[in-house]
């Protein structure tokens, strides 16, 4: 599975279509939708240059908010949206562990 | 820092250089508790011991049903063979090595085991810790040492 | 106060290096006071880290915020309990806890061979302050505890409140005591390439040293996968994320060496191997180490990106070079003083062994480098995740413990066919009739069924072990079966400590077994009022309550469980907001029996306090600490020392009670 950045994302993204891969990002401030009873977290994430909306189907990390550094595992569809099975939330700058996978 | 941290970095570092230094100061010319290793009693020490293990362990997996007779009795007599050998190098290597009665004892065992396999019987005492015992014994009932080969 | 903690930090470097440099020259000008005096030098090393440590400590608890560290992990608010765990909460704290777990061994290592080993000790010494220069200078140059910070803050940030856990406050220690005690033989393992001193005198030396590193970086492991498990709410307890993987590998070659071990000392083989082993498993250390704190893998383990990478490279490319080229030097001296007998014998099963245990632990390097390896060489970043791991490990994990079955029932060097087919017997037998009764009663998964199957076989193999072991006791020295039992055990500690170990380890497959292949998982949205079903469990969501408590503010729903119209238990999944960190927690609730885990999360919830809750049922989690509490049981009798039923011989000097002790020995 290929293991990318966002910019990287937006260069390939016909050829990425339907591929699974995993994109590290930051959230970006767009409005994060967070359905409680669906279990369905939508966001954008990337920066200034480049975005690529996620929706994750499963519990919102602890840590999730605008501004953090999040990794992401699945697959763009056709709609240019990453469907993401997998959702990890990083904190470089303490010693931090937070781990919220897959369906 | 107050005056009390210099005080106690000064000790530390005085305390310090006391003790890595005493030795050197006072040159003691260790006395070895051993005294200089002779290599090749060493390591023939170190194969008898080997093989007295490879012995109980054999007798073990005799007595735990994963050696066979044949197998056991073919194994044993090489590995006792070995195990003389070995004593013999001992004698003639270092006169200096005491051989007292435990390790006479054990050449004595092994000797008379073979003797026992002949068809001696009758009461006798235990090779290794002396211990009385019946004529019908395989092992002895005091320190399990296996008494003859059948 | 601080300024002598500072000191002693810097005074201990000097010492270190004095140890090093003095404990060589003796070696080389055999001058056995300039020896001494290294010992000195490293006894002093352990009083000025104790003294750095107790600064640290003294600062922490009277919240001495002038220190950037102090402030970084505690409050004024936290509990004294996690003030004083807050020590080894951050960087440079929990790598000043290493060096001191390396110090104080270090010392008792001292202590232990004053009078021992005597051409082993310079290079011992050497190695082991070698290690904790390494360590002096990361804290003395890059991460200095005693940081102080331009202004002092009022309160300090707090420890973050995932690691305000019981399990998180032990887990470190274990870990450290384990990588840390692999030091050791290792540093006995370069005396004895260093000084030509190649017979199996240093590896008695370190035997029970690498049984208790072994036993630390077990339970440190099993602490690790049981804290993910209760705190981190994803409802498992291993992710093959690569810092997991770095203590997993320094494990598996150990316990490798565990059983090559054996080997050399009954038979002279393996010499080679052996020393080859060491040096890995103690590498693996240090790398595990290195991962976890330089930043270089993406993972959710990691600490600060920070630039001690290059001291951990530069430290282990060097020490290992220097080991390896000893190795070389050496090679001619260690060759096997026998030769395998027969290839159905205990020594080649213990082959077969080691060959499974390195293959395991290859693949779990490959997959953890694979990502670095990738981008350094194509410049393309990829990830491998915990399929891979799993297709790998689960055929050669279960290969493994076949293995274990099998190894018992064989003699040492060579085993009689015909009586292996019969001891096969008995176990295979229990085997299949049980897992024949366990497809009967709905269990159809392949590789569970495989895995039951065998854990059965192993189980088996014990207990005929344990059978006809105490039987053969009685044959020879009578008394009650009891008696027989414990005197058995008694005269063979490692055996038997080690076949117990071995049912721990029959356990945790279990565990591991039940938990993977028949997990639930479900989403329930519950109004307050409103009950779901979950596998047989019935949820009733009665309310939400919202508590403010000292550091944090908690939202915390009560579920009432019952099964059958019984009532079980009731949970408390929880939601909380720590004041200091501005951002929430998820509390497990958690229902544990040896059947199944009932184990709840709080996903989110409206202000209506409708709330979403994640539900797992996870069969036999249970028996994974249950296999833990066994193993721990079974090295500490295999630790333990063995009486000798013999006088040994009467010496010729007292350094000669090892060697020339009675066959009586049982080892």
């Amino acid at each position: 599975m290929y293991f990318l950045t966002v910019p990287e994302v937006q260069q390939k993204l016909i050829a990425l279509k339907g591929e699974p891969i995993r994109v590290a990002g930051k959230v970006t401030e767009d409005p994060i939708d967070w359905d409680v009873r669906n279990l369905s977290l939508a966001f954008v994430i990337g920066d200034a240059q480049s975005r690529i909306p996620v929706r994750y189907k499963g519990v919102k990390p602890d840590m999730f908010q605008t501004g953090v550094d999040v990794i992401v595992e699945g697959r763009i569809g056709q709609d240019g949206v990453l469907a993401a099975s997998v959702l990890m939330t990083s904190c470089p700058s303490k010693y931090q562990e937070e781990k919220s996978p897959a369906l | 820092m107050t005056a009390i941290d210099v005080a106690i970095l000064c000790l530390m570092a005085i305390g310090l250089v006391v003790g890595v230094g005493e030795p050197l100061v006072r040159r003691v010319s260790y006395k070895p508790h051993e005294r200089e290793e002779n290599d090749a009693v060493r390591s023939l020490l170190l194969q008898k011991e080997m093989l007295y293990v490879a012995i109980r362990d054999l007798d073990f997996d005799f007595q735990t049903e994963k050696v066979d007779q044949k197998d056991y009795g073919e194994l044993r007599r090489q590995l006792e063979r070995e195990a003389v050998h070995i004593l013999r190098q001992l004698d003639a290597v270092d006169p200096l090595v005491v051989f007292d009665n435990e390790v006479e004892r054990q050449v004595l065992g092994l000797r008379r085991h073979r003797t026992s396999a002949v068809g001696g019987s009758g009461q006798e005492a235990c090779p290794n810790c002396g211990a009385t015992l019946e004529s019908a014994d395989n092992f002895c009932p005091a320190c399990g040492q296996a008494l003859r080969l059948v | 106060m601080n300024d002598i903690g500072g000191a002693a930090l810097l005074f201990a470097f000097v010492a270190a290096i004095y140890a090093v440099v003095i404990a060589l020259l003796g070696a080389r000008l055999r001058r056995q006071e300039m020896i001494r005096s290294a010992e000195r030098a490293t006894y002093g090393v352990f009083g000025l880290v104790t003294i750095t440590m107790v600064v640290i400590l003294y600062a922490l608890l009277a919240h001495d915020f002038r220190l950037q560290y102090v402030a970084s992990v505690s409050s004024r608010a936290m509990p004294t309990f996690y003030v004083i765990a807050a020590l080894w909460g951050g960087q440079e704290g929990s790598m000043l806890l290493w060096l001191w777990l390396l110090a104080m061994y270090s010392a008792i290592v001292m202590v232990q061979n004053r009078h021992r080993n005597r051409e082993l000790m310079p290079y011992v010494i050497a190695t082991l302050m070698t290690t904790a220069l390494l360590f002096l200078a990361m804290l003395v140059i890059v991460e200095n505890p005693f940081r102080q910070l331009p202004q002092v803050p009022r309160d300090g940030q707090g420890l973050n409140p995932l690691l305000q856990n019981p399990l998180m406050v032990i887990h470190p220690p274990n870990l450290y005591l384990g990588f840390v005690g692999f030091a050791v033989p290792f540093a006995f393992a370069i005396g004895a390439l260093a000084s030509g001193r190649l017979d199996t005198q240093w590896i008695r030396s370190i035997r029970r040293w690498t049984l208790v590193a072994w036993l630390f970086l077990s339970i440190g492991i099993l602490l690790g996968g049981q804290w993910a498990y209760v705190e981190l709410g994803w409802g498992g307890y291993w992710a093959w994320d690569p810092v997991e993987n770095a203590s997993f590998m320094p494990w598996l070659t150990g316990t490798a060496f565990l059983h090559s071990v054996m080997i050399q000392e009954k038979k002279g083989m393996l010499k080679v191997w052996n020393m080859a082993l060491v040096i890995l498993t103690y590498a693996l250390s240090i790398f595990g180490t290195f991962l976890t704190r330089s930043g270089v893998i993406a993972s959710v383990h990691a600490f600060a990106q920070s630039s001690l990478g290059p001291y951990f490279l530069l430290y282990l490319a060097g020490i290992v070079g220097i080991a390896v080229a000893l190795l070389v030097k050496r090679l001619p001296e260690l060759r096997s003083d026998h030769r395998l007998e027969s290839v159905v014998s205990r020594e080649s099963s213990f082959l077969f062994n080691n060959l499974f245990l390195v293959g395991i632990m290859f693949a779990v390097l490959w997959g953890t480098l694979f990502p670095i390896i990738s981008e350094a060489v194509r410049g393309v970043k990829i990830s491998v995740a915990a399929p891979f791991f799993n297709q790998v490990n689960i055929p050669l994990g279960l290969g493994l413990l076949f293995l274990s079955g099998v190894c018992p029932l064989i003699a040492w060097r060579k085993a009689s066919v015909r009586n292996l087919r019969r001891n096969f017997l008995y176990p295979l037998s229990l085997s299949f009739v049980i897992t024949a009764m366990l497809y009967t009663l709905g269990i159809r998964h392949v590789v569970a069924l495989i895995s039951f199957a065998i854990c059965l076989f192993v189980f088996g193999t014990i207990v005929l072990e344990f059978y006809r072991g105490t039987r053969a006791r009685r044959a020879v020295s009578g008394g009650t079966v009891w008696q027989a039992f414990v005197s058995l055990i008694r005269r063979n500690r490692r055996r038997y400590g080690g076949y117990i170990v071995h049912f721990g380890v029959v356990l945790i497959f279990v565990g591991i077994t039940g938990s993977s292949a028949y997990q639930i998982e479900q989403n329930v949205v519950l109004h307050p009022g409103e009950s779901a079903l979950v596998d047989t469990f019935i949820l009733q969501y009665d309310d939400l309550t919202r508590m403010i408590e000292s550091t944090y503010e908690a939202f915390i729903a009560k579920l009432t469980v019952s099964r059958n119209g019984k009532y079980l238990t009731t949970l408390y999944p929880e939601k909380r907001l720590y004041f200091a960190q501005n951002q929430p927690t998820t509390e497990v609730a958690l229902r544990t029996s040896p059947f199944k885990d009932l184990y709840i999360i709080m996903a989110g919830f409206e202000p209506s306090k409708t709330a979403t809750f994640k539900v797992f049922v996870n069969p036999l989690v249970f028996w994974m600490w249950m296999g833990g509490l066994v193993m721990v049981l079974g090295t500490a009798i295999a630790i333990w020392p063995e009486r000798r039923p013999y006088v040994p011989a009467r010496q010729h000097t007292a350094g000669h009670v090892e060697m020339t002790a009675a066959p009586g020995t049982r080892i």
